[in-house]
């Protein structure tokens, strides 16, 4: 008789061997160079972000250039228009992994359009690193393996700002009100509020939520709202791009209420300038929350900034969205020398976990880890003054 | 590490003559379709011969004549798991071969084609059947064979390929499903990394005659170590779990987490050169049957550590065994609070939250952020110590809330039992006082009983702990209807296992090699994560291996980042590495999505 099993001792370990792949420089790694792609707004309400990002990663990778590269390799920047819409960063971002064959992502811009490139990244394996945007989407616990940020969330943002409004201006919690954009991008600003308004005993349900479309300024019916419980409010906190908060602040100025404003950090300047130009009764008084410090600070990274701004953009003045992808550049750069001349992702994101308590000279060591994958929790306070300039304001 | 094939291609008899000629002791679950969602019944040899046999509600005789005509379904050899009871050989083998002659009767009276739909043609001949069946006699009929003088017919197994010493030990094939080649070529390395090794030096004085070595065997078998399952070449590592019963499924996944984790470790080298491996016995989730089953793990097996048992009411047997033997109980997926004394057992470590943290951020959430007032949160547990140590949680975070522990409406059901009523019955008549419910039960309890509260016309929220085993309540509610699947939570201590963390594709990726056709599950991952944690302490125990190394080791870890999310911390005070708790949403399609508990 014959059994009728077959014997299937097939050599293991060779058969296992063989899938190893073959080492090749990954995607966008030459001897030479290192391409970078970033999917951001380079038209429309929003293009302004896409530009100041791109000088902030454009200035770190020319001055790296400049002594050397990394590893002997050349960084290259290669910006996609998206326009901050979703649907398009869909074709940005395959663009530049399928097209281009970037070797990572990085300096995104938007929540809304995370959503679109978080789930691509991850599927191929891709990093998205240091994405301008604070939404939870990008801060999964644990983290994804390749998405990494600088910056703190927009939920550590509104929390920090809420706690503020109620301990140091003492607004109740109840008089407090939320501006913010219906999207990704105004949800989790919401959510930050949400955790602390149950901090003091206040149902985050009953807290007056206004808001307004991406990428529009229509702020009437936002505005129509407050003015129904003007008798209450005394604070309002926007999550909010900058043309859509400048609006507001406007529309609610011109109706005379009497109310204190807060924004989280996107826009900083825009903002500032926006309702600077409105005239002095606007601006002034106006909150920000930062996720970097002043960028006309003399801290050693900001003096380092403001210098390679002065030499390779004398047109421009030092911007908090600038400074930002700066900031972020740096990291990337010293986790890009520790990764070693045999680059690869996996080794790109080990060296990047590997990075605990990196002090740029910015106030705040940035520390990465398996667990961590947010660099900085920091969130500093800023108000505005009648002229559109940016004053240091202690949050606690 | 799991063979797995399916019945059309490898009838039952030939698996039934494979594991006589192999005498391996193998747990074999089957499944009666390959859509059934657990498996339907199990058969465990020992040493080659059949000693119990279980399939859909039947047993013994009943269960191989059914086994024996199932044409559709798939099986799951599991290499190590061997039965709890004491079996009665020659019974139990006279029985199949009963049963095998009858079948063939059958088929030689049944007219051309021979080829029925209920089996696959192959299986179907005659000469196979009854070639089968008089190998199952030939074992019946020299029981001591094996026990006593059998060196000669002691195999090397599969991976071992051996020169033949006899008809008896001549190596057969392993059962393989063709057109799965890759799970062959896996199954065949974990053999020869695995199997080889444990049927070389599985329990050599009670299976080998004390004089005269196996010939075949002797030049590669390790010399046994000083310490208890330790040798130059192993660890092994023992399990005491259900493996039938209600929570099997808890049993099987906990297992298969551990022993992916092992055959990871064991591809890159082993540990200080030592494979791991672990023998798993099935205790049926009775505290009865617990205590003989670790006696035997430990007196028998000779295992070196107690990994990955499931339960609570268990592991109150287990552990005082354990600390009087000094045996180190690693890693149970229990929360319950006599896992976690204060200060901890010194042999007794634990990966996962308290049952108490579980329900505790249950009832937080339940308040703070779906403001529920704590006085209309009710608890549902399990009678035993694994509902009292979740109720105990979520009472005293009620209590944190002023509502007084006398107050706290309070409903049961009897442990592997799904007997819900009386507890409904109290729900309704106190339904409009309660808005959720803190739910401590296992799957088909916490199922039947969301069924009949949402069929009585009430809607609270529920939260469940995570050994309710989420995706067994996700299928049984999903199929229910899109109804009872809303407001269902359950709170996990591990990330969601289809998530992109660092840790968790390590584990996909784990697991597709080395226990392919698995879906990613919470309770493999806790496996998997068990697993690696004892792996990281025996690293770090060094090479000269016992349990006071071990003890000393684990109590080294301190702030391990693995990518889970939280930091694993061990401490001579500190027996439980995770304190971290994680939300779930059941979704109408059985998927289950993040919710920020805070």
């Amino acid at each position: 008789m014959t059994p009728r099993l077959g014997l299937a001792l097939l050599p293991p370990l060779a058969a296992l061997a063989l899938a190893t792949p073959a080492a090749a420089q990954p995607n966008g790694v030459t001897d030479a160079e290192i391409l970078f792609g970033m999917s951001a707004p380079f038209s429309g309400t929003e293009k302004e972000f896409g530009r100041q990002l791109r000088i902030g990663w454009e200035l770190a990778f020319a001055a790296q250039n400049e002594a050397g590269g990394v590893n002997g390799r050349k960084l290259k920047l290669l910006p996609m228009d998206d326009g901050y819409e979703p649907a398009r960063t869909q074709t940005a971002m395959k663009e530049l992994l399928e097209g281009r064959k970037v070797f990572a992502v990085v300096g995104n811009f938007g929540s809304a359009t995370a959503a679109v490139s978080v789930p691509y990244a991850n599927e191929k394996g891709v990093l998205l690193y240091a994405a301008y945007s604070g939404a939870n989407l990008l801060r999964n616990d644990p983290p994804d393996r390749f998405v990494f940020n600088l910056r703190a969330s927009y939920a550590e943002e509104t929390a920090a700002i809420v706690g503020y409004l109620v301990e140091v201006r003492r607004i109740p919690a109840w008089q407090i009100a939320v501006f913010a954009q219906e999207d990704a991008f105004g949800d989790a600003g919401f959510a930050g509020v949400a955790k602390a308004m149950r901090r003091y005993k206040r149902d985050p349900g009953l807290v007056l939520r206004v808001g307004y479309k991406r990428n529009t300024a229509d702020v009437d019916e936002a505005v129509r709202a407050l003015k129904h419980r003007a008798r209450e409010i005394k604070a309002v906190v926007m999550v909010a791009t900058s043309k859509a908060a400048a609006r507001f602040v406007e529309r609610v100025r011109d109706a005379k209420l009497d109310l204190v404003f807060t924004n989280v950090s996107p826009g900083a300047n825009d903002l500032a300038d926006d309702l600077a130009a409105l005239g002095p009764g606007y601006a002034d008084g106006v909150i920000m929350t930062q996720v970097v410090p002043l960028p006309t600070s003399r801290a050693t990274a900001i003096l380092k900034y403001q210098e390679l701004l002065h030499r390779l953009a004398p047109d421009e003045r030092p911007d908090f969205v600038s400074l930002e992808a700066y900031l972020s550049a740096r990291v990337l750069v010293e986790a890009l020398q520790r990764a070693g001349r045999n680059l690869t992702t996996d080794s790109l994101i080990d060296a990047l976990e590997g990075i605990h308590g990196l002090d740029l000279g910015i106030g705040v060591p940035v520390s990465f880890g398996p667990s961590e994958h947010q660099g900085s929790h920091k969130v500093w306070g800023t108000v505005i003054d009648g002229k559109g300039n940016f004053k240091p304001l202690d949050l606690q | 590490m799991p063979l797995t094939g399916q019945f059309r291609e490898t009838p039952f008899a030939d698996l039934v003559q494979f594991y006589g000629l192999s005498k391996q002791s193998v747990a074999l679950a089957i499944r009666i379709s390959p859509r059934s969602p657990s498996p339907d019944g199990i058969f465990y040899f020992e040493r080659g011969d059949l000693v119990e046999a279980h399939l859909d509600g039947a047993e013994g005789r009943e269960a191989v004549r059914r086994a024996l005509r199932l044409s559709d379904g798939t099986f799951q050899v599991e290499v190590g798991a061997t039965p709890p009871h004491p079996a009665r050989r020659e019974e139990w083998n006279r029985v199949v071969f009963e049963e095998l002659v009858r079948l063939d009767e059958e088929r030689r009276a049944r007219p051309a084609p021979p080829a029925p739909v209920r089996t696959g043609a192959g299986a179907g001949t005659p000469a196979g059947a009854k070639h089968a069946g008089a190998l199952a006699l030939g074992q019946a009929s020299h029981p001591a064979t094996s026990a006593s003088g059998g060196a000669g017919a002691r195999p090397a197994g599969p991976g071992g390929g051996s020169g033949a010493s006899g008809p008896g030990a001549r190596p057969p094939p392993p059962p393989r499903s063709r057109g799965t080649l890759a799970v062959v070529v896996v199954a065949a390395a974990l053999l020869v990394g695995g199997t080889a090794a444990y049927v070389l030096t599985r329990k050599p004085g009670e299976v080998r005659p004390a004089e005269g070595p196996t010939p075949a065997a002797a030049p590669a078998a390790p010399r046994p170590g000083k310490v208890r399952g330790v040798t130059d070449a192993e660890v092994v590592f023992g399990m005491a779990s259900g493996f039938t019963g209600a929570t099997r499924e808890l049993g099987r996944a906990m297992k298969t987490g551990i022993e992916t984790a092992f055959a990871a470790a064991n591809d890159a080298g082993g540990v200080h050169g030592r494979k791991l491996r672990l023998v798993a016995l099935d205790d049926g989730y009775e505290p009865a049957r617990t205590g003989e089953v670790m006696k035997r793990l430990v007196e028998q097996e000779n295992v070196f550590a107690v990994v990955g048992n499931v339960g609570s009411a268990t592991a109150a047997v287990s552990i005082p065994y354990c600390l009087e033997q000094k045996v180190v109980f690693f890693g149970a997926l229990s929360g319950a609070e006599v896992l976690r004394k204060q200060p901890p057992d010194r042999y007794v470590f634990n990966f996962r939250p308290s049952y108490a943290e579980e329900t505790a951020a249950a009832v937080r959430y339940l308040a703070d952020v779906r403001r529920i007032e704590p006085r209309r949160i009710a608890v549902f547990a399990q009678q035993d110590d694994f509902g009292e140590s979740g109720h105990r949680g979520a009472v005293k975070q009620l209590g944190e809330r002023g509502v007084e522990a006398a107050r706290v409406l309070k409903l049961g059901y009897k442990r592997n039992t799904a007997d819900v009523g009386e507890a409904v019955a109290a729900l309704r008549t106190h339904a409009s006082d309660v808005d959720a419910v803190v739910m401590v039960a296992t799957y088909k309890a916490a199922a039947a009983f969301i069924r009949k509260v949402r069929d009585a016309g009430l809607s609270p929220i529920f939260t469940n702990v995570s050994p309710v085993d989420s995706n067994a309540l996700a299928e049984e509610l999903v199929s229910a209807g899109p109804r009872y699947a809303s407001e269902v939570i359950v709170t996990q201590i591990v990330p969601l296992p289809g998530s992109s963390a660092t840790s968790v594709l390590r584990y996909q990726k784990a697991l597709e090699r080395y226990a392919p056709g698995e879906k990613p599950d919470f309770l493999t991952l806790e496996g998997w994560v068990v697993g690696n944690l004892l792996r990281e302490g025996l690293e770090r125990a060094g090479k000269d291996l016992d349990t006071d190394r071990l003890v000393q080791a684990l109590e080294g870890i301190q702030g391990l980042d693995v990518g889970l999310g939280t930091r694993l911390t061990f401490g001579p005070a500190e027996h439980q590495a995770s304190h971290k708790v994680w939300g779930t949403a059941l979704q109408p399609d059985g998927t289950y999505r993040s919710v920020d508990l805070e």
